[in-house]
């Protein structure tokens, strides 16, 4: 069973990383907070008793469901107010809230993270996951699986193919 | 990512890059959401550390109960008491059911029709058996003997 000095530890480890994770999935900064709030409650509720070392894919399983709940409630209030308004692409806007490249966020992170984080953010929700798990977390091909809850074969096509994706949109990130 | 066999050179290269930029913008998270991050993770771990408490005082509670329920029928005297409200108990049972078994007492109106029905039968035993002398040219009894017999 892990402490309280352990959950404490492993949220400061984690709580950055997570926020940057939805942040550029779901491109709102306090949405992005809700999540990650809702994901460390989650946790300590649910499964603060369990050993530590089980604590990683437990909670980057837990914001990856967050972080679908939340594409599939955006894309049911998107539908609902597309059917009255004249404009959709104005609602969709509002509803997604400030961009990942409004200019307080600019000042903040260099073009190329905004570009990288963009292009991450631009993937098919699937690819997207395994990047994040095996690329930004670095998790393995095994855990990826487990919190994705998919085969790892599955995880190796999505992430090949999101890797072709950003290859493709940023050279910047090519060897030189 | 050493397990990604689907990957070219080229392609880890561009993921190890990709790694560092995206840890590094981690750092570059503004002020207000990282007190924002801070306070939920307090929170969390609070709520972490009740939950813990919780659990464990109710697996305190459960072990309590479960050695009393065990050593109280251990303990000699406790064996006197517990067979003592045994007695009792079976006391109280043989009583109650005794009681059960007794017929309830009658008052005078039922002990009277009772009366009167044991009248009945023997009246009408009496007039069995004098119909029976009335059918008999000798008075003999020999029909009612016979169906006795008989039956």
């Amino acid at each position: 069973m892990g402490t309280a000095a352990e959950l404490n530890q492993f949220l400061v480890d984690v709580e950055k990383r997570a926020f940057a994770m939805a942040m550029v999935s779901v491109k709102n900064k306090d949405d992005a907070l809700d999540i990650v709030q809702d994901v460390m409650m989650t946790l300590a509720r649910k499964y603060a008793t369990k050993p530590a070392s089980e604590w990683t894919p437990l909670f980057f399983r837990i914001l990856r469901n967050r972080i679908t709940d939340h594409h599939r409630s955006g894309s049911i209030k998107r539908r609902i107010l597309g059917w009255f308004s004249d404009d959709p692409e104005d609602d969709i806007e509002q509803i997604a809230g400030p961009r990942i490249d409004a200019p307080e966020f600019q000042q903040e992170q260099s073009d190329l993270r905004d570009r990288l984080g963009e292009a991450i953010g631009a993937l098919p929700e699937r690819q997207q996951q395994a990047f994040m798990l095996r690329v930004w977390e670095g998790m393995s091909v095994r855990e990826s699986a487990s919190v994705m809850g998919c085969s790892e074969g599955s995880v190796k096509t999505h992430l090949s193919r999101a890797t072709a994706t950003l290859r493709s949109l940023l050279p910047e990130y090519e060897s030189e | 990512m050493k397990d990604s066999d689907m990957d070219s050179p080229e392609d880890r290269e561009f993921q190890r890059r990709a790694h560092a930029a995206l840890r590094d913008s981690e750092q570059e998270i503004d002020l207000d959401v990282r007190e924002r991050l801070s306070a939920a993770r307090r929170q969390a771990v609070i709520v972490a550390d009740k939950n813990r408490a919780a659990d464990t005082n109710i697996a305190a509670d459960k072990n309590r109960v479960a050695d009393n329920e065990y050593t109280s029928w251990l303990r000699p005297w406790s064996i006197g008491l517990g067979g003592s409200a045994a007695a009792a108990v079976l006391m109280v049972a043989v009583f109650v059911g005794s009681g059960e078994q007794e017929l309830p007492p009658l008052d005078l109106d039922e002990f009277a029709v009772a009366q009167d029905a044991e009248l009945l039968e023997d009246l009408e035993f009496v007039a069995w058996m004098l119909a029976l002398e009335t059918d008999s040219p000798s008075g003999e009894t020999g029909a009612a003997n016979d169906s006795l017999r008989s039956s």
